[in-house]
C-alpha cells in the first residue's frame, strides 16, 4: 500500500500515512531522500483494527529495506487491538531517508511477520 | 466520581512518578534493571547525551524483562530503540525527550540501557556516562 504525503506546518513539515503497513517495507517515506536530510518527530499507530497479537514498527534510515536483516534506526511498539503515539523532541536525524516496516517480531533486525490484521501509521517528519 | 472507586485510588491511578537514572550506559548498574520493580506503563523518557567526553551517538534500548543476566549478555529483545545523538551534532544535539501517548504498558518490568550500537544487541557501551529521566504510571 502506497504511502500518502501531505506538507504541513509546525515543527515538522511531512505528515505521511501508510494505511495498512506490513512486513513489506514503505521506502523513502515522503520522497525525503532527495532532500539533504531528515527528521523523524512522530509515530501514530493505530493498531485497533489487528487483534492478534502485538506489532513493532521499524523505522530505517535506509531507501531500501532487507526486512529482518537490516537494523532499524528506530523501533516502537503497539499492544494487540489499541493505538499509540510516540512523540520525538527535538526530532531524530535521518541522513539518507526514512522506510517504514511493521512486524509482530519485537527488536529492530529479527523477524519479518506480518501482522495479521490491519495497522494504519502516521509518520510526522522533517525534511531539511 | 464513580460509584466503588475511591479517590484515593483514583489519585493513585493518575500519578506519574518520575525518577532520573544515572550512567545508563553502565552494564552492570542494577538500578538500571526493573526499574518499577514490576509491571508499569511508560509514559516518557528523556535522555541526556550531553557529557562531551562522551561525543557518541548512542541508541537507548528499553526492555520488557527483569532478568539483567538476559540483557547483559544480549540475548534479550528491545520493544522500544531510538538513537540520541552527540553533543556536537546540530540542530538536534545531545538530549531527546521520547513522549508516549497514553503509555505503553510492560507485562513484566522495565529495564532501560545504553549502546554504541544500533539493533538488537549491547554489544559496545559509551565511554562516558548517559542519563535518562523517565516517567511511568500504575
Amino acid at each position: 500500500m502506497a504511502h500518502t504525503t501531505a506538507k504541513v506546518g509546525g515543527d515538522y513539515n511531512r505528515d505521511i500515512f501508510i494505511e495498512n503497513l506490513g512486513s513489506v517495507a514503505e521506502t523513502d517515506l515522503g520522497g525525503m531522500n532527495a532532500d539533504t536530510s531528515s527528521e523523524l518527530h512522530v509515530i501514530d499507530i493505530d493498531a485497533r483494527n489487528n487483534t492478534g497479537q502485538d506489532v513493532t514498527v521499524r523505522i530505517h534510515d535506509a531507501t531500501s529495506v532487507s526486512v529482518g536483516a537490516d537494523d532499524a534506526e528506530v523501533c516502537v511498539r503497539c499492544k494487540a487491538g489499541e493505538q499509540i503515539s510516540y512523540n520525538f523532541s527535538p526530532g531524530i536525524p535521518f541522513a539518507t531517508a526514512q522506510s517504514a516496516v511493521c512486524v509482530t517480531e519485537k527488536g529492530a533486525k529479527s523477524g519479518n511477520t506480518a501482522p495479521s490484521g490491519q495497522v494504519d501509521v502516521r509518520i510526522g517528519a522533517k525534511a531539511i | 466520581m464513580a460509584a466503588g472507586i475511591s479517590r484515593a485510588s483514583e489519585r493513585q491511578n493518575f500519578r506519574f512518578p518520575m525518577s532520573k537514572l544515572t550512567d545508563i550506559e553502565n552494564t552492570v548498574a542494577a538500578e538500571h534493571k526493573n526499574v518499577r520493580n514490576g509491571p508499569t506503563t511508560l509514559i516518557s523518557v528523556n535522555v541526556d547525551n550531553t557529557i562531551t567526553s562522551n561525543n557518541t551517538k548512542v541508541w537507548v534500548k528499553i526492555y520488557d524483562i527483569v532478568d539483567d543476566t538476559l540483557i547483559a549478555d544480549g540475548s534479550a529483545t528491545p520493544v522500544i530503540i531510538f538513537p540520541v545523538e552527540t553533543v556536537s551534532t546540530n540542530p538536534v544535539a545531545g538530549t531527546l525527550l521520547c513522549e508516549i501517548g497514553d503509555g505503553l504498558r510492560f507485562d513484566e518490568g522495565i529495564s532501560i540501557m545504553a549502546s554504541k550500537e544500533d539493533g538488537d544487541e549491547l554489544a559496545a557501551v559509551p565511554a562516558s556516562q548517559v542519563d535518562a529521566i523517565f516517567t511511568t504510571k500504575r
